[in-house]
C-alpha cells in the first residue's frame, strides 16, 4: 500500500467548515457543460490554426498547389466557434449569424478545394473540408443550448456537409462521403447524451456523502466541546468533591467558600460554552502564583513569562487552563511547598515547563479514570495543536512540559 | 486562481467527476481501437510489414488498458505516471505503425496511431492538470511530427513533409489543448464554487456549534443539578463540612468521574460499525473528512455487518473494514472514488468485501 501523501488530501479546515470535497449535484451540469464547450471550442480553434498554417506553408513552398486565400476562409468558422463558446445567451438572430458564417466559410472552402490541386484530387473528402466539418460539428454542439449538444452536433454536420455537397455540385468538385466527420458527429452526440446518465451514476451517492459529512462534523463539534467541558467539570466540581471527600468535618474557610461558590457558578454556566475568558487582569504569571498561594505552594516564575499573556486564543485559553491545573496538581499531590514555572519562546512555539521536586508518580500507573492530566492538561493543549510531555517517577518529582504553536 | 486552474486536476477537487468521466474513458478507448481497426482495414495496402503492425496494436492495447484501469474509481486518482504511460505506449504505436508502412505510406491521413493518441489524450481531460496535459501533448506532437516527416520523406511524398506533420501532429495538439482547457475550466469553476460558498459553510458550522453548545449545556446541567449541585450548595449554605459530607462527596465524585470517563472514552466509530476493534482509540486520530468518508461507507453497507479494526503501521494507522456477503447495500463507484481521494493508496476490494486504508497519526 502506498503511504505517500498525495496533494489530493486537503488539510482539515481550521474553521471547521469542510464539506467542500463534495461538489453538489446542482452545480455539476452547468460546470460540465461549460468545460465541454470550452474544451471543444479550444480544440476547434487549434485545428483551424493548424489548417491555416498548412495553407500558408502550401502557398509558400508550392505556389499554385492551394489557393492563397484559403486561410482567410477559415476566419468565419473561427469567429463562429468563439461566438458559440462565449456568447451567452445566444439570441435567435445570433444562431442565424453563426450559421451564416459557417455556410459562407464552407462555400469558400469548397471553392478553394476545387481550385487547389492539393485538395481537388480528394473531392469533398480532402483534409481541409474534412477537418472543418469536424469543427462545424463541435461548433454546433457548443452553441446548442436546448438539447445539451446532441442536436447541435448533428445539425453542425448536416449544415457543413449539406453546404459542401450543394456547393460542390455547382463548382464541379466530386462528392465523396467523408466517414470520419460522421463518426465524430455521432460520437459527440452520443457523448452529450451519455453525460447525464454517467453523472447520475457518479453522483448517486452525493446525498449520503453530504449527510455523512454533516453528521461527522456535528459529532466532532460535540466531541471537542464536550471534552472541553469535561476538563472544566474536572477542574471545578470534581475537584471540590474530591477535596470535600478527604476533608475533616468543620467550618469552611473563606478560601474554601470562595472556591466552592466559583465552582458552582462556573460549572453551572460552563464559561467555555458561553465563550467567556477567565479574567486575568494581572497576567497569567500572577494568576498562577495566586493559585499556588491558595493551595499553599510558592510558584517561582522563570524565563519569558510575559509571553504567556500574548498567546492568542484558543491556544491561549487552553494553555492558561492547563497551567492552572498543573499548579493545582502540584498543590494537591506533590507534598512540597515550592514549584517552578519556566517559559521559553522559539520562532514557532511557546514552551512552558512546570517542575516540582515532590513525591512524583508513575505516569504509566495513573488510573484510567483520572482526568486531571489526560483531559484538563493534555486534552486541552492537544486540541489547540500543542503537545504535552510528562516526566515523573515516584520520589523524583514531576516535570510537565507544554508546547503550543504561536499564531494559532 | 488562474495558475492554480492549470496546475490542479479536476479529480483532486471533485473525485466524483472522475467517476462520471470513467464512462468516457471507456468510450475514448473504444473509439481509439475502432479507429485503428477501421483505418487499417481501409488502407491495408499501405501496410507491408505485419510484425510492427501487430506491435503497434499491442502498444495501443496497452495504452487503452491503462486509460481504463487508471480511470477506475477503485484505483483513483488517475496518476501522472498513467498519463505518461499512455503517451509512451501511443508513441510506440506511432513508431511501429510508421515502420509497418515505411516507404509505402501514401495517405498520411490514414495513420491511425496519431488519431488514437489524440483520442486517448482527450480521455485524460477530466483527470489530469491542464499544464501537464499540454506539456505531455506538446512533446508527443513533436515526436509524431518527426516520425511523420521522416516517413513522408522515405515515401517520396509529393508535398513538403512538414505538411504531413501538420496533418498527424495537428489533431494531437488540438486534442491536447481541448483537454487542457476542459480541465482548467472545471478546476476554475470548482475553485470559484469553493470560494463563493465558504461563507455559507462557515455560517452553517457556527449554527451547528451553537446547537451543540445548547444541547451540551442542557446535558451538563442535568448531570450536575441532579445531586451534585444541591449537595454543594447545601455545604456552602451550612458553611461547614459535617460527618456525612466526606462520604457523600466521595460517592458523588465517583459518579461524576465515571460519567466523565465514559464520555471521554467514547469512540465515534463505535456507533457506526457492527464491531470495532480499536483498543488504543486510534479512530480518534482521523480528521473530519476521513471520518465522513468512512461513515458514508459504513452507512452504505449498514445491513452487511461491517467490522472495523485499527492498528498502528509504523507512523501511520491502518484501518481494515470487512463486511458480510449477505445483506443489502453496496460500495458504489462514487464511494470507492471518495475513499481513494480521502485515503490515497487505499486498497478497495468490493469483491472481497474488504477495504484497507491508512492515515497519518498526527492529529
Amino acid at each position: 500500500m502506498s503511504t505517500a501523501q498525495s496533494p489530493e488530501v486537503r488539510p482539515p479546515h481550521a474553521d471547521g467548515t469542510g464539506g467542500d470535497w463534495i461538489f453538489p449535484l446542482s452545480e455539476t451540469a452547468a460546470t460540465t457543460r461549460a468545460a465541454l464547450v470550452s474544451g471543444a471550442s479550444a480544440l476547434s480553434l487549434v485545428l483551424l490554426a493548424v489548417l491555416a498554417t498548412i495553407g500558408v506553408v502550401f502557398t509558400v513552398t508550392q505556389p499554385g498547389s492551394m489557393v492563397p486565400w484559403m486561410p482567410l476562409a477559415l476566419i468565419p468558422l473561427a469567429a463562429g466557434s468563439i461566438a458559440a463558446w462565449r456568447w451567452e445567451p445566444i439570441p435567435v438572430l445570433g444562431y442565424f449569424a453563426i450559421a451564416l458564417a459557417a455556410i459562407g466559410s464552407f462555400i469558400a472552402l469548397t471553392i478553394a478545394a476545387v481550385e487547389s490541386p492539393a485538395q481537388a484530387f480528394a473531392g469533398t473528402a480532402g483534409f481541409v473540408l474534412s477537418m472543418t466539418t469536424n469543427v462545424a460539428v463541435l461548433m454546433g454542439a457548443a452553441s446548442d443550448r436546448w438539447t445539451g449538444g446532441i442536436a447541435g452536433a448533428l445539425g453542425g454536420w448536416v449544415l457543413a456537409e449539406g453546404t459542401i455537397a450543394i456547393t460542390a455540385s455547382f463548382v464541379g468538385l466530386p462528392y465523396r462521403l467523408d466517414v470520419p466527420p460522421i463518426a465524430i458527429a455521432l460520437g459527440v452526440a452520443l457523448g452529450y447524451a451519455v453525460v447525464p446518465l454517467a453523472r447520475a451514476r457518479a453522483r448517486s451517492g452525493t446525498a449520503s456523502l453530504e449527510q455523512a459529512d454533516r453528521r461527522t462534523r456535528a459529532r466532532r463539534l460535540r466531541e471537542v466541546e464536550g471534552r472541553e467541558s469535561i476538563a472544566v467539570l474536572h477542574d471545578t466540581l470534581l475537584g471540590e468533591l474530591a477535596a470535600l471527600a478527604v476533608r475533616e468535618p468543620g467550618p469552611l474557610t473563606d478560601a474554601e467558600r470562595g472556591r466552592l461558590a466559583a465552582s458552582l457558578e462556573s460549572s453551572a454556566m460552563l464559561p467555555l460554552l458561553r465563550n467567556e475568558r477567565i479574567p486575568l487582569a494581572a497576567g497569567v504569571g500572577a494568576w498562577l502564583v495566586s493559585i499556588g498561594a491558595a493551595g499553599g505552594i510558592r510558584i517561582k516564575l522563570e524565563g519569558e513569562v510575559a509571553t504567556l499573556d500574548d498567546v492568542p486564543d484558543p491556544a491561549g485559553s487552553a494553555l492558561r487552563a492547563a497551567l492552572e491545573q498543573c499548579v493545582v496538581n502540584v498543590a494537591r499531590h506533590s507534598g512540597v511547598a515550592e514549584a517552578w514555572v519556566a517559559v521559553g519562546v522559539s520562532d514557532a512555539e511557546l514552551s512552558v515547563t512546570v517542575v516540582d521536586e515532590g513525591v512524583g508518580f508513575d505516569p504509566g500507573a495513573v488510573p484510567h479514570d483520572r482526568l486531571g492530566l489526560s483531559e484538563s492538561v493534555q486534552g486541552r493543549v492537544e486540541r489547540c495543536g500543542g503537545a504535552v510531555r510528562v516526566w515523573s517517577s515516584p520520589g523524583a518529582g514531576t516535570s510537565v512540559h507544554i508546547t503550543v504553536p504561536l499564531g494559532v | 486562481m488562474i495558475v492554480a486552474a492549470y496546475r490542479i486536476s479536476p479529480q483532486q477537487l471533485d473525485p466524483l467527476a472522475g467517476v462520471t468521466a470513467q464512462a468516457f474513458a471507456w468510450v475514448f478507448a473504444f473509439a481509439a481501437f475502432a479507429t485503428a481497426a477501421g483505418l487499417s482495414l481501409v488502407h491495408r495496402v499501405e501496410y507491408h510489414d505485419l510484425p510492427p503492425l501487430l506491435g503497434a496494436y499491442t502498444a495501443l492495447a496497452a495504452a487503452g488498458t491503462i486509460v481504463i484501469l487508471a480511470s477506475s474509481p477503485r484505483r483513483a486518482p488517475f496518476t501522472w505516471r498513467a498519463a505518461g504511460s499512455i503517451h509512451v505506449f501511443c508513441l510506440a504505436a506511432v513508431f511501429l505503425e510508421a515502420a509497418a508502412q515505411w516507404g509505402t505510406n501514401t495517405a498520411v491521413r490514414s495513420d491511425w496511431a496519431p488519431l488514437a493518441l489524440a483520442l486517448l489524450v482527450m480521455a485524460t481531460g477530466c483527470f489530469r492538470p491542464a499544464f501537464e496535459i499540454l506539456g505531455m501533448t506538446a512533446v508527443s506532437a513533436l515526436c509524431v511530427a518527426a516520425v511523420t516527416i521522416t516517413g513522408a520523406a522515405a515515401s517520396g511524398s509529393p508535398f513538403p513533409p512538414v505538411i504531413y506533420a501538420g496533418l498527424t501532429a495537428g489533431p494531437i495538439l488540438a486534442a491536447g489543448v481541448g483537454a487542457a482547457v476542459f480541465s482548467a475550466t472545471l478546476v476554475r469553476r470548482l475553485l470559484r464554487w469553493r470560494d463563493a460558498t465558504h461563507g455559507v459553510r462557515l455560517e452553517a458550522v457556527e449554527r451547528m456549534r451553537l446547537r451543540v453548545r445548547d444541547d451540551l449545556r442542557d446535558e451538563r446541567l442535568t448531570m450536575i443539578e441532579g445531586e451534585i449541585g444541591p449537595f454543594l450548595r447545601e455545604v456552602l449554605a451550612l458553611g461547614e463540612a459535617v460527618d456525612e459530607t466526606a462520604e457523600s462527596a466521595r460517592r458523588l465524585a465517583d459518579q461524576l468521574r465515571q460519567a466523565l470517563v465514559h464520555e471521554a472514552d467514547g469512540v465515534w466509530l463505535d456507533g457506526i460499525v457492527a464491531a470495532l476493534n480499536d483498543d488504543a482509540g486510534l479512530a480518534a486520530r482521523m480528521d473530519e473528512t476521513q471520518r465522513a468518508a468512512v461513515e458514508a461507507v459504513c452507512t452504505a453497507l449498514a445491513d452487511r455487518h461491517v467490522r472495523a479494526s485499527l492498528e498502528r503501521a509504523g507512523r501511520r494507522i491502518r484501518l481494515l473494514l470487512v463486511w458480510d456477503r449477505a445483506g443489502r447495500g453496496r460500495l458504489g463507484p462514487e464511494l470507492q472514488a471518495m475513499l481513494r481521494h480521502v485515503f490515497p493508496g487505499a486498497r478497495v476490494r468490493p469483491a472481497a468485501r474488504r477495504i484497507e486504508l491508512e492515515f497519518d497519526d498526527e492529529s
